[in-house]
């Protein structure tokens, strides 16, 4: 294994043994695990002598060999190149005098754009065993390959296993667990599931040619995504038109393994092709349909995301490793630049900046939850926007549960000459959603934020804008929505996720027994348990209550001593407990009506 | 070389490249716009043939797939109104 390398900096706080073989031995581990998941089930596909004599093993072997070796020749490259410590960090500088004389004065006229931070903060980069494990390549790569192994599975169990959903891998996986999991995440931990996720990992492993090393040259075209175009709105569109392409087709019903698997290949390939093109990570701004969500929900979660301790020091770096990589890191995949850093929204956790940061100025505290949503002094409009149409989607999925919705949409799809057009797009469930109501129901809510600014406008007299009022206090949605929005997965997720024990035994629905739990007596309920709908009350009275707390900060942070500041808490706080109290409505009425179990919530 | 074109009540003379270069820095994107409509044309041309086959596979795909293309078309539009400017 041993290579014509650099040698490890001496000065490396790094290099006692235990520390190098940790760092060698981990990523060989997760190749082994590669090899060992690629050859179980390979081993299991030729003992199902039904199976490997078909179109089935075709398609399995065409995805799992070439995607296995492609990793397994990386890997193997950069485990190589890994070991005797070429992207060691050599210990931290020493801090330059002029960053407490020039950098300081810098910090200082930017007032306006920083403001003082409250509350206690834990850096995680105080511990010693986080900063190892920051530094270290193959730290993004140990917590997305599991994930990517996951996901390639799910495409291949969607394509060639069986179409009984609740037998299927594909979807057991997908819709009773990951789009649960995905929203605990994003109000845990933030941007934890852009960390591990297996779609974007693929895409930069191609970009980059390795899996954790730090290659010089780049497999892109590496355009840039133009500034103009440069707005999360974009994310926000394509989760609307994805949400409503999947009650089209009833792919999260769940309804046929195959679309599922359409789904999240094409996400890879979609992906793939903006990594091929546009530098860094252009899908994850511009094109993945979960950045608005993912974003705007982090700002609940305790993480700052990765921050400069010290932005004094920052206005006097010149070299920016951090935004432009160093010989151990790569550029921030995210454009963000940990000095001026206000909220977690653009944190992807990758952990570049704090590899290439040679001063080790880089921290990742943990606060109280809520924080990013109301301490940035910067509030963005796009963003807002898309919360207002994000909680539209959300009182979507509400509204389209119950019976009432059914029959005007019904009306609606015959009237307008949707079914046409459906039958045309070979819709299964004969044209649900029209797009016009589907549409229409989400449109009100920007529409109900605007004349929330309009009319806060008015009550200070115009003093303050119409645009400002709608920016700042949108901000204050997001605890509701991303705890409404988690509220939703609930009666799926707490009542079907169990499925996963057995399917992992027999993804495919083969008839197989990898694990051996795929005789466990757990089945599929069409109805979910009646002591969800308390739960989801829960979680809607918390987000309520946080949203109004956030409402709260942001009047005394932004708004204290501007004229009619007290008017528009008051309206403020009072749309926020309408809108509370209509998810709870709707929470209770959809498990009221649902047949067959009076207070369970539909799927 | 001078184009003759239409401008609105009028009938010009024509404009001239460093008119059309004038209009160039005034979007500078319109190589990206120009590969966008080529993107879209592609996947309508795909969806089409979904349709006329009626093979459901490629209508789901390529239905979320021109959801992408439309919501960055979306923000191409607004971006006319707003003059790039989100935030």
């Amino acid at each position: 294994m041993a290579t014509q390398q650099k040698m490890p900096p001496a000065a490396s706080p790094y290099s006692k043994p235990v520390y190098k073989w940790l760092d060698r031995l981990v990523p060989v581990g997760l190749a082994l695990f590669m090899l060992t998941v690629f050859f179980d089930y390979t081993w299991w596909m030729i003992k199902s002598p039904t199976h490997i004599a078909s179109w089935r093993s075709l398609i399995f072997f065409a995805i799992w060999l070439p995607t296995t070796f492609f990793y397994v020749i990386m890997a193997v490259q950069d485990i190589a190149k890994n070991w005797n410590g070429r992207w060691e960090f050599a210990g931290p500088k020493a801090r330059p005098g002029v960053a407490d004389t020039v950098g300081k004065d810098k910090a200082a006229m930017q007032p306006e754009y920083f403001r003082t931070v409250t509350g206690k903060r834990m850096d995680l980069t105080n511990n010693s065993f986080f900063r190892w494990l920051f530094h270290r390549r193959w730290y993004q790569f140990a917590a997305q390959l599991p994930n990517v192994i996951i996901f390639n599975i799910v495409i291949i169990a969607g394509l060639i296993g069986v179409v009984n959903p609740n037998r299927n891998f594909a979807t057991v996986i997908t819709w009773y667990v990951w789009f649960g999991v995905l929203f605990a995440l994003m109000i845990g931990v933030g941007r934890a599931w852009c960390l591990i996720c297996p779609f974007s990992a693929q895409a930069e492993w191609v970009q980059r040619i390795g899996l954790f090393g730090r290659k010089k040259k780049l497999f892109t075209l590496g355009y840039k995504w133009p500034q103009r175009y440069s707005t999360v709105l974009i994310s926000v569109f394509f989760f609307l038109g994805l949400t409503w392409s999947e009650e089209f087709y009833n792919i999260a019903g769940p309804g046929k393994p195959l679309f599922t698997a359409l789904l999240v290949a094409g996400i890879i390939l979609w992906d793939m092709f903006y990594a091929l093109v546009f530098e860094r990570r252009s899908f994850c701004h511009y094109g993945c349909p979960l950045n608005g969500v993912i974003g705007v929900v982090s700002a609940v979660a305790p993480f700052e995301g990765f921050r400069a301790k010290d932005r004094s020091l920052c206005k006097t770096c010149t070299t920016k490793e951090c935004m432009k990589g160093s010989e151990r890191s790569y550029g921030c995949g995210w454009y963000e630049y940990p000095g001026s850093m206000t909220s977690n929204y653009n944190c992807g956790l990758t952990g570049e900046c704090f590899k290439g940061c040679p001063y080790e100025n880089i921290g990742l505290k943990v606060h109280a939850p809520l924080k990013e949503a109301y301490q940035p002094r910067k509030k963005r409009f796009d963003l807002s926007v898309g919360v207002t149409l994000m909680m539209g989607a959300l009182f979507f999925e509400i509204v389209n549960s119950t019976k009432q919705y059914g029959v005007f949409d019904t009306w609606l799809s015959h009237v307008s000459g949707w079914v046409v057009v459906a039958k045309a797009l070979n819709a299964p469930l004969g044209g649900y959603p029209n797009p016009i109501d589907y549409y229409g129901i989400i449109a009100i809510f920007p529409v109900l934020g605007w004349l929330m600014g309009w009319l806060g406008s008015l009550m200070t007299g115009r003093a303050i804008k119409v645009r400002e009022v709608f920016t700042r206090y949108m901000y204050a949605w997001i605890p509701l929505f991303g705890l409404g929005i988690l509220a939703r997965q609930l009666p799926k997720v707490l009542t079907n996720a169990g499925l996963v024990a057995k399917s992992i035994s027999d993804p495919f629905g083969f008839g197989w027994n990898m694990l051996g739990t795929a005789h466990l007596n757990i089945h599929a309920r069409s109805y979910a348990y009646h002591w969800i709908l308390y739960v989801q009350f829960a979680f809607v009275i918390v987000g309520g209550l946080a949203s109004l707390f956030v409402n709260q900060k942001i009047t005394e942070l932004d708004f204290r001593g501007r004229p009619g500041a007290a008017s528009l808490n008051v309206m403020t706080h009072g749309v926020i407990v309408i809108l509370a109290i209509s998810l709870l409505l709707g929470y209770y009425y959809i498990a009221l009506t649902n047949p067959g179990h009076p207070m369970a919530p539909p799927f | 070389m001078v184009w003759p074109v239409r401008l609105a009540g009028e009938i010009s003379e024509g404009v001239d490249e460093s008119m059309m270069e004038t209009t160039q820095k005034r979007n500078p994107n319109v190589k990206f716009d120009l590969a966008y409509l080529g993107v879209g044309v592609v996947l309508i041309a795909i969806m089409a043939v979904g349709i006329q086959f009626d093979i459901i596979d490629i209508m789901v795909l390529m239905s979320m797939t021109i959801s992408l293309w439309l919501s960055v078309g979306a923000a191409m539009v607004f971006s006319r109104f707003n003059g790039g400017r989100w935030d």
